[in-house]
């Protein structure tokens, strides 16, 4: 029977992502432990700007929520990875494609010219974070090459 | 027969190499019937045991009896052991023996005046035991992500995903792999020597720093492995890569030698704040233009290194700014280091070609495309300067008005 299809962005899409992450301790304990309160921020959704906060401790992702504009600062988090929603649906669907993302669609590579995605925080150092633990995000992202993705 | 070569004298003074006269030992049958007859050697054979087994565990020397850590979300890591701890967190008392830490008690008979002489401060662990010297913040979650996060080949990386890549690809990602091994191995052997400098009661700094030392040794032989295994060979090597950074760590350690302070801020701030943090920037750089998985992987793992290298330096800064004795003058010193370390190593390091070069390929897809690489790189510059001045603003050394690091790419 076919799964029912997410909808990509969406706080239930995100808890997809959360569930793979927690259902595969040996494997997130691997790459070693995550500490980080993410935002990701998706702009240029048909109905406005998406954001979900994202914590992540230990080997697990702990909280999902989405969040106002004016929600971000107060969420505190590490770093904010924005991008605008043509390339994250051009990356969702190359990890669905490939099983986890080419080397043109890794976070990295997305975010290497702050273009077209980004990686910014308030504090360098925090947002040094993402960079520390990459193996951990980048994992966590290519989930989405097992949730069937439906985009608005 | 020919005549022997005539013996020139030397154009500098020698130092006499002739050794010392060894002192007369006594024999060895007075030697053995002292160590017969020690007051250690006769309790043994009474049978009875030593103090450490009959003082009593609270009050005596003993510390922190009875205590039950429980591994936390992570596993039995510093901060489970230091929740349950008297002592979580080093104290600015100065350390007066090797082993006297916030862990472990002096011995009851052993007076303050008698500690300074069993244990001398330089050239040991005593050198560097005040926390303004040594400590960060948050040190143990650092400590145990470096240990959580350190390379481990066997089970991360897997051989069969490294796949032939176009021969110029190769060459240029050996030639770039060949770099960071020099890079790696500098960083090495500059910080290296100073762990053995720095207190026991600052165990977690010891345990970061000597997992730092793995953490570049651990890459530095991967990457030799990864370029002996997949048709290509070890590059050139890059010229003046450590502009300035041997000098200043040189200076700052006075070569080990002498009872003198050494300045291990510089060279945290050479190894981990700049140094790394350009490293860092390359590490991305080499992970966007990998092509296969394999590689990606181990470019991944450079930068997750890179970046916790960079944050124990920004932390140990901070640290250090905040609580050193003359914050004024700590300001004035950095600045310093950095007034001479960043013009030579834009020179050396960041406009090197067999540097760039590589890595314009590798990004470009090819040598043909090399221009579009260098145009990336050109497109990537500002970052470097950028991400390295938020760091310094973010640890209370703004060096906004006086960074000698291009903003834009000079090329």
């Amino acid at each position: 029977m076919a799964t029912a299809a997410v909808s990509f962005p969406s706080a239930q899409w995100f808890e997809h992502l959360a569930a793979r992450m927690n259902e595969q301790r040996a494997k997130y304990q691997n790459f070693g432990f995550v500490t980080a309160r993410a935002v990701f921020r998706i702009v240029g959704v048909p109905g406005g700007n998406r954001n979900f906060g994202l914590v992540f401790d230990g080997f697990e992702c702990l909280e999902i929520r989405e969040l106002a504009d004016s929600e971000i600062a107060p969420f505190d988090p590490d770093w904010t990875l924005e991008g605008d929603y043509a390339t994250w649906k051009e990356m969702v669907r190359n990890i669905k494609a490939h099983g986890e993302a080419d080397p043109d669609h890794t976070l990295n590579r997305l975010c290497l010219l702050g273009h077209p995605f980004k990686v910014h925080g308030a504090d360098q150092t925090r947002v040094d974070v993402f960079y520390r633990q990459l193996f951990s995000f980048q994992a966590f992202i290519d989930e989405s090459a097992a949730v069937e993705t439906s985009f608005a | 027969m020919a005549s022997s070569p005539k013996r020139l004298p030397p154009p500098f003074a020698l130092p006499p190499t002739r050794r010392h006269k060894p002192l007369p030992l006594p024999p060895p049958e007075e030697v053995k019937a002292r160590l017969y007859d020690h007051p250690e050697a006769q309790r043994i054979r009474s049978g009875q045991l030593g103090e450490w087994f009959t003082t009593p565990l609270s009050g005596g020397e003993w510390t922190e009896w009875g205590r039950h850590a429980k591994p936390d979300r992570i596993g039995m890591t510093f901060m489970a052991i230091n929740r349950v701890s008297a002592n979580p967190e080093p104290t600015n008392e100065p350390a007066r023996r090797l082993m006297h830490s916030r862990y472990i008690k002096t011995h009851r008979m052993i007076p303050p005046e008698l500690e300074e002489k069993i244990a001398p401060k330089y050239g040991t662990a005593r050198e560097m035991d005040r926390r303004d010297q040594v400590w960060i913040e948050h040190a143990a979650e650092l400590t145990e992500e470096a240990l959580d996060r350190q390379l481990r080949p066997a089970r991360q990386l897997r051989w069969e995903d490294m796949a032939p890549i176009p021969p110029e690809l190769e060459r240029a990602f050996d030639q770039f792999a060949t770099y960071v091994i020099q890079a790696l191995y500098l960083c090495s052997d500059a910080s290296g020597p100073w762990n053995g400098l720095i207190h026991y009661g600052f165990a977690e700094v010891k345990s970061y720093l000597a997992y730092e030392l793995f953490d570049y040794n651990l890459m530095a032989g991967l990457l030799r492995k990864r370029v002996m295994a997949n048709g290509g060979g070890m590059g050139v090597q890059i010229d003046s890569l450590g502009a300035g950074l041997i000098e200043v760590c040189n200076e700052s350690s006075h070569g080990f030698v002498g009872e003198v302070e050494r300045d291990f801020a510089a060279v945290v701030y050479a190894v981990d704040v700049l140094f790394n943090s350009l490293l860092l920037a390359m590490a991305r750089l080499g992970q966007a233009g990998a092509r296969c998985r394999f590689d990606r992987q181990v470019m991944t793992q450079l930068i997750q290194d890179c970046a916790r290298h960079v944050s124990f330096g920004c932390r140990r800064m901070s640290f250090y700014l905040r609580n050193c004795p003359d914050r004024e003058e700590a300001a004035v010193k950095l600045h310093l280091t950095a007034d001479r370390l960043e013009p030579m190593q834009t020179e050396h390091h960041l406009l090197n070609p067999q540097v760039l070069e590589p890595l314009a390929i590798l990004l470009g897809g090819g040598a043909n495309a090399a221009a579009q690489g260098m145009s990336m790189l050109r497109e990537f510059w500002p970052q470097i300067a950028a991400d390295y001045l938020a760091r310094l603003d973010s640890i209370g050394l703004s060096r906004r008005d006086r960074c000698l690091i291009p903003a834009r790419a000079p090329f």
